[in-house]
C-alpha cells in the first residue's frame, strides 16, 4: 500500500509542472495548446543533451543545468507556436499542431535516433540527493509555490481574462499578444520540466514520449475540477487534485490487472463521465455553461 | 474645455468631406449630451477624438483642450456602447478595477490597487467583491466608466450608455455619471437617443448633429437646455 502511494506521489510529482503547464494554457489562456507535447520531449532532449557535455566535476550544479536547458527548450517550443498564432495569424489549435510536426523532425535531428539513453550519463540528482523522490517531491512543491504566486501577479491574473474575454486587452491598451505569447512560453517551459524529469527517472529520452500528454493533462485538470468544484477562475490546487487523482486511478487499474496500452480508453471515458457530472451540476442550460474548450 | 475647431474629415483622402469646418466646444461641470439621426457622424467623431484613424482617411483641424493643443487623444477615455466586452466577468467588482491599472505589458508584480472609489460604491449600493455576471446591467455600466477612469483621462465618451437598460438601471447609470460630472474636473460627452431623459438632466449641454444638404457637411447646433 505504502509501495503503491509512493508511486503515485513519484509520478504527481513528475507529471505535476505538466499539468500546471496545460492548466495555464487550456483552462486560462483558453488555447488548445497541443505543443506541449513537443515541448515535453524537446524539455527532455535539450536537458539529456546538457547532461551529457557535463564532467562529472559540474555533478552540484548538474540539476540546475539539467533544469534551465529543459526550461529555455520548452519555452522555445512554446515561444514559436505562440508566435505562429499572434504574428502569423495561424490559430493556436493549427500553429501548435505545426510546431508539432516541426519538433517531431527536429528531435529526430538532434537525438539521431528514436531513443537516447540516460544510463550511461551522470545522473545529477542521485549523485547530490541519493533518491529520486526527496528531489521530485521538493520540486513538486516549489513548483506549486511558484505557480501559486504567479497567479497572483498581473501577468498570471491576465492569463485567466484572456480566457474570460479576449477583447478586454485591446479596451485597456494591455498587449494581448504578450500575454498570449509569454502564457504559452511559461505553459511550455513547465511541459519541458516535465520530460526532464521523466527521462531521468526513467533512465531514457524517446521520441514519441509526447504523445498523447495532451490528453492525459485535459484528464488531470478535468478531474482536478470535479474534484475542487471551485467557482473561482484560478485555482492552482486544480492541477494538483488532478494529477494526483489521475495517477491514483491509473495505478488502481494496473493492481487489478488492466493492461494499461488500453488507459486512452479510461481516459477518454472519464473525460465523458467527469464533464457531464461537471456541467451537469452547474446549471440547467448546460450548453451555456459550456465553454469554447470545457476545462 | 474641449474645443474643436474647423475640423475637416475624410473617410478616403481623394474622396468627399464628411465633417466640412465642424466646431464645437464641450464644457466641464455638465453633460454634453449629443443626439443626431443614424449615420449623422456620432461615432465617427468619437473615433476621431480617441485618434484612431487608418491610414487612408483624411483629418484636418484643431483640437484643444484646456487652451492646450498638443496630442489630446492619450487624456480621452471611451465607454463602447456593449461595454460588457469591457469586463471580465469571472472576476469580482473590485479585481476588474485593479486590472484596468495594468500597463501595457503586465509584470510579475502583484495587481496594483486601484483608485478609492468606496463613497461611489456605497452610494450605488455595490459590493465590490461580487462576481461582475452576478451584477445589475447598470453596475456593469458603473463599473465600465470606474475602469476607464483609472487612468486619469480628462475627457469621458459615453456612447449610449443607457441603451441596454431597464428605467430604472438607466436613472442609476445617470445619477452616477451627473456625480461624476459635479464631483470631478472631467469633461463628459455623451451620445443618447433618450430625448426625455436629456431633458430631465436640466445641468446639461444638449448637441445635435445633423446634415446639412445644401452645403453637404455636417454642423453640430447646440442647443441650451
Amino acid at each position: 500500500m505504502l509501495n503503491s502511494l509512493l508511486i503515485v506521489i513519484e509520478q504527481t510529482c513528475i507529471h505535476l509542472p505538466l499539468v500546471i503547464g496545460a492548466y495555464f494554457s487550456f483552462s486560462l489562456l483558453k488555447a488548445p495548446d497541443l505543443s506541449i507535447e513537443a515541448a515535453y520531449t524537446f524539455g527532455a532532449i535539450t536537458s539529456a543533451l546538457a547532461l551529457q557535455s557535463l564532467s562529472p566535476d559540474f555533478c552540484v550544479l548538474g540539476i540546475a543545468i539539467a533544469l534551465i536547458f529543459s526550461i529555455l527548450g520548452g519555452c522555445f517550443v512554446g515561444f514559436l507556436s505562440g508566435t505562429f498564432t499572434r504574428k502569423i495569424g495561424i490559430p493556436h489549435l493549427l500553429s501548435s499542431i505545426v510546431t508539432i510536426g516541426l519538433f517531431h523532425g527536429i528531435n529526430q535531428y538532434v537525438l539521431g535516433g528514436a531513443i537516447f539513453s540516460l544510463s550511461n550519463l551522470i545522473n545529477p540528482i542521485e549523485l547530490n540527493l541519493g533518491s529520486e523522490t526527496p528531489f521530485l517531491i521538493f520540486s513538486a512543491l516549489v513548483l506549486f509555490s511558484l505557480s501559486f504566486l504567479f497567479l497572483k501577479t498581473q501577468l498570471g491574473n491576465m492569463l485567466a481574462v484572456h480566457g474570460n474575454n479576449p477583447s478586454f486587452f485591446a479596451n485597456y491598451n494591455i498587449s494581448m499578444s504578450f500575454v498570449f505569447i509569454f502564457g504559452i512560453c511559461i505553459a511550455n517551459a513547465l511541459a519541458g520540466i516535465s520530460g526532464y524529469l521523466d527521462a531521468q527517472t526513467s533512465g531514457f529520452v524517446e521520441i514519441g514520449m509526447g504523445i498523447g500528454k495532451a490528453l492525459s493533462c485535459v484528464t488531470a485538470i478535468i478531474l482536478g475540477r470535479v474534484l475542487t468544484m471551485t467557482s473561482r477562475p484560478m485555482n492552482t490546487f486544480i492541477p494538483v487534485v488532478g494529477t494526483f487523482a489521475y495517477f491514483v486511478i491509473q495505478h488502481a487499474l494496473i493492481n487489478v490487472g488492466f493492461n494499461l496500452k488500453y488507459f486512452t480508453m479510461v481516459q477518454a471515458a472519464i473525460v465523458l463521465i467527469a464533464l457531464a457530472f461537471y456541467y451537469r451540476n452547474r446549471g440547467n442550460n448546460i450548453f451555456e455553461k459550456i465553454d469554447n474548450l470545457g476545462v | 474645455m474641449l474645443k474643436l475647431n474647423n475640423v475637416n474629415f475624410k473617410f478616403d483622402k481623394s474622396g468627399a468631406c464628411f465633417f466640412n469646418n465642424l466646431s464645437a466646444s464641450f464644457n466641464r461641470g455638465k453633460i454634453n449630451f449629443i443626439q443626431g439621426a443614424n449615420g449623422s457622424g456620432k461615432s465617427t467623431l468619437f473615433r476621431i477624438l480617441q485618434g484612431k484613424l487608418s491610414s487612408n482617411e483624411f483629418l484636418k483641424g484643431d483640437f484643444c483642450l484646456d487652451e492646450k493643443y498638443d496630442n489630446i487623444s492619450h487624456r480621452i477615455a471611451m465607454v463602447q456602447q456593449k461595454f460588457d466586452v469591457m469586463l471580465a466577468d469571472k472576476f469580482s467588482f473590485s479585481e476588474n478595477l485593479k486590472f484596468a491599472n495594468i500597463s501595457r505589458y503586465p509584470s510579475l508584480k502583484f495587481l496594483p490597487n486601484h483608485k478609492d472609489v468606496e463613497e461611489f460604491l456605497k452610494q450605488f449600493s455595490i459590493d465590490k467583491n461580487k462576481t461582475v455576471n452576478l451584477l445589475s446591467g447598470g453596475q456593469r455600466q458603473i463599473l465600465a466608466i470606474l475602469m476607464v477612469l483609472q487612468k486619469m483621462p480628462k475627457v469621458l465618451l459615453l456612447d449610449e450608455p443607457t441603451s441596454a437598460l431597464d428605467v430604472e438601471n438607466s436613472k442609476m447609470v445617470m445619477d452616477f455619471i451627473n456625480d461624476l460630472v459635479k464631483t470631478t474636473n472631467i469633461i463628459v460627452i455623451m451620445i443618447c437617443h433618450d430625448k426625455e431623459l436629456v431633458e430631465s438632466y436640466c445641468n446639461s449641454e444638449y448637441y445635435h448633429l445633423g446634415h446639412d444638404l445644401i452645403s453637404d457637411g455636417r454642423f453640430i447646433e447646440v442647443k441650451k437646455i
